[in-house]
C-alpha cells in the first residue's frame, strides 16, 4: 500500500493559482475603484487643469450706441419700482405715461437691466411693452389668495 | 439616546424640476465629501429620481457597486421608507420597527442614504389620518439618533416630493430649516409666494421651521447672473420679504446661488458634484448652516 503522495496534483494546482490570482485580480479592482476615487476627489477639490491661454487676438469693440443713456442702471431699477408702485395703486395709465416719456437710450438701459432683449431695431412702443410685461410679472408673482382659513382662525371663530 | 440631534433640512418646492433632487444630493455630498460631517439622505420621493439615479451609478463604477443587491434585500425583508410607515401607523402602544445598515445604505463612509420606494405613491390612499402620521419622521429619527449601530449623523437632508403630501407634512412639522430652491423665470418663481404664504397654515397648530429661498439654475454670463436672473433674484427676495412680514415667518432669501450647469444632472450618476459646481455650493451650504444655528 502506497501513501498518498503529499504533494497537490496538476490539476490542483492549477485550481490553487487561479483562485490566488483571482483574488489578486479582485484586489487590483478595489485598489484601482480607491484610486479612481482619490483622482476624482482631488480634481473635485482643486479645480480642473488651468485654462489654455486666452487668444491674443484683439478683442472687438461693441458698437458704440447711437445716443447714451441719461440715467444711470440704479436710477432704471429705481424707476422700476416707481412703476411697480403705480401699477399698484391701479394708476396704470401714470405708469405707461412715465415710461412713454422715456427716450429711447433709456428705455433700452431698463429694458437691457431687467433681462429683455433689447435688439438694434427696438422700437419705443415695443420697449414699453416688455417693461410693462416685466412690472406685471412682479406683480403677479407677490400675488397670493387663499380661499381657505388658517386652522387657529377657524378655531377662533368656532369658539362661543 | 446616545447622541445629539442632527440638523435636519428638507428641499421642497410644489413646482417639479426646480432641482430639489440635485441640489439634496449635491449638498449630501459636498458636505460628506469635504468636511468630517456625517450625512443622512432621505429619498421621500415616490418618483424614486435619487433612489434611481444612485442606482445608476453601478453602470459608471463611480460608487460602490452594491447598491442593487442591498436594495433587493431591504425591500424583501420589509426594511424600507414605506415599511416603517406602515409600522407606525398600526394601532399598536409602540413602533416596531429597527434601524440599521439594512435600512440606511451606505454610499461612502459619511454619506448615508434611505431611499424610496413607488408604494410611497399610496400611502395618501390608505392613510387617512395626517395626524396620526406627523410624528412619523420625528420618531424615525428619535430611533436613529437612539441606535448604537448607527453614526452620529450631523445633518439629514430630505428630497421631498413636488407635492404636499403626509411624508411631507410629517417632515416639514419637525425638520429644522425648509431651503426652497426656484428657477429665475416666471412660473418656478411663483411657485415661492405659493409656499410661503400657505405653508405656515398648512402646518398649523405646529410652528413653522425656518424658511430658506435660493435661486439654482442660475443662468450666467461672464461668472455673474445674467440680468435675466438678476431680475428675478430680486422679485423672489422681495416675495420671501413680503411673506416674512406678512405671515410672521422666518423666510429669508439666501445670497448663494447655484449656476444652470448641464453637468450638474450627471453628479448623483456620475460619481459627484462636478469642480465647477463644488464651490457653489460649498457657499450655500456656509450660508444655510449659518441660519439655522
Amino acid at each position: 500500500m502506497t501513501d498518498p503522495s503529499p504533494f497537490r496534483t496538476k490539476d490542483e494546482e492549477l485550481a490553487a493559482l487561479t483562485r490566488e490570482i483571482s483574488e489578486v485580480r479582485a484586489l487590483l479592482r478595489e485598489i484601482a475603484g480607491r484610486l479612481g476615487r482619490v483622482e476624482l476627489h482631488v480634481k473635485r477639490a482643486f479645480g480642473p487643469k488651468a485654462p489654455p491661454p486666452l487668444r491674443t487676438s484683439a478683442p472687438r469693440s461693441p458698437r458704440p450706441p447711437a445716443q447714451p443713456p441719461s440715467i444711470s442702471p440704479a436710477e432704471a431699477l429705481g424707476l422700476f419700482e416707481d412703476l411697480i408702485k403705480l401699477w399698484r395703486s391701479r394708476e396704470r395709465s401714470v405708469a405707461e405715461q412715465r415710461l412713454g416719456e422715456l427716450a429711447l437710450p433709456d428705455l433700452k438701459l431698463l429694458a437691457h437691466e431687467l433681462g429683455l432683449p433689447t435688439g438694434s431695431k427696438a422700437s419705443k412702443r415695443g420697449l414699453t411693452s416688455a417693461i410693462m410685461g416685466r412690472v406685471n410679472e412682479s406683480i403677479m408673482l407677490s400675488r397670493n389668495t387663499n380661499v381657505t382659513q388658517p386652522r387657529s382662525d377657524s378655531a377662533q371663530n368656532e369658539e362661543p | 439616546m446616545s447622541g445629539k440631534s442632527p440638523k435636519t433640512i428638507a428641499t421642497i418646492n410644489f413646482k417639479g424640476g426646480v432641482g430639489k433632487t440635485t441640489v439634496t444630493w449635491c449638498l449630501g455630498d459636498v458636505v460628506s465629501s469635504f468636511s468630517d460631517a456625517k450625512v443622512l439622505v432621505f429619498d421621500l420621493d415616490a418618483q424614486m429620481s435619487l433612489t434611481q439615479a444612485i442606482a445608476l451609478n453601478e453602470a459608471t463604477g463611480a460608487l460602490h457597486d452594491k447598491f442593487q443587491k442591498w436594495y433587493e434585500t431591504a425591500t424583501s425583508r420589509n426594511k424600507t421608507i414605506f415599511h416603517a410607515l406602515d409600522q407606525f401607523t398600526l394601532p399598536t402602544p409602540h413602533f416596531d420597527f429597527g434601524v440599521g445598515f439594512d435600512f440606511i445604505y451606505q454610499v461612502t463612509d459619511d454619506l448615508h442614504f434611505i431611499p424610496s420606494v413607488e408604494d410611497l405613491y399610496w400611502t395618501e390612499l390608505e392613510v387617512f389620518d395626517r395626524d396620526g402620521v406627523k410624528d412619523f419622521i420625528r420618531r424615525l429619527l428619535g430611533k436613529i439618533v437612539a441606535s448604537p449601530k448607527l453614526p452620529q449623523y450631523d445633518y439629514v437632508l430630505f428630497d421631498c416630493p413636488p407635492s404636499f403630501t403626509l411624508l411631507s407634512y410629517s417632515v416639514l412639522s419637525c425638520c429644522d430649516l425648509v431651503l426652497i430652491p426656484v428657477n429665475p423665470d416666471f412660473f418656478a418663481s411663483k411657485g415661492t409666494n405659493l409656499i410661503l404664504n400657505s405653508l405656515k397654515m398648512r402646518i398649523e397648530p405646529f410652528p413653522l421651521p425656518k424658511i430658506g429661498v435660493f435661486m439654482n439654475k442660475t443662468k450666467t454670463w461672464a461668472g455673474r447672473p445674467t440680468k435675466e436672473s438678476e431680475f428675478y433674484i430680486r422679485e423672489v427676495a422681495r416675495v420671501c420679504e413680503a411673506a416674512a412680514g406678512k405671515q410672521g415667518i422666518e423666510a429669508r432669501f439666501l445670497k448663494s446661488w447655484i449656476p444652470e450647469r448641464v453637468g450638474v444632472k450627471r453628479a448623483i450618476t456620475g460619481g459627484g458634484v462636478p469642480g465647477d459646481l463644488v464651490d457653489p455650493f460649498k457657499e450655500l451650504w456656509q450660508e444655510v448652516v449659518k441660519y439655522i444655528q
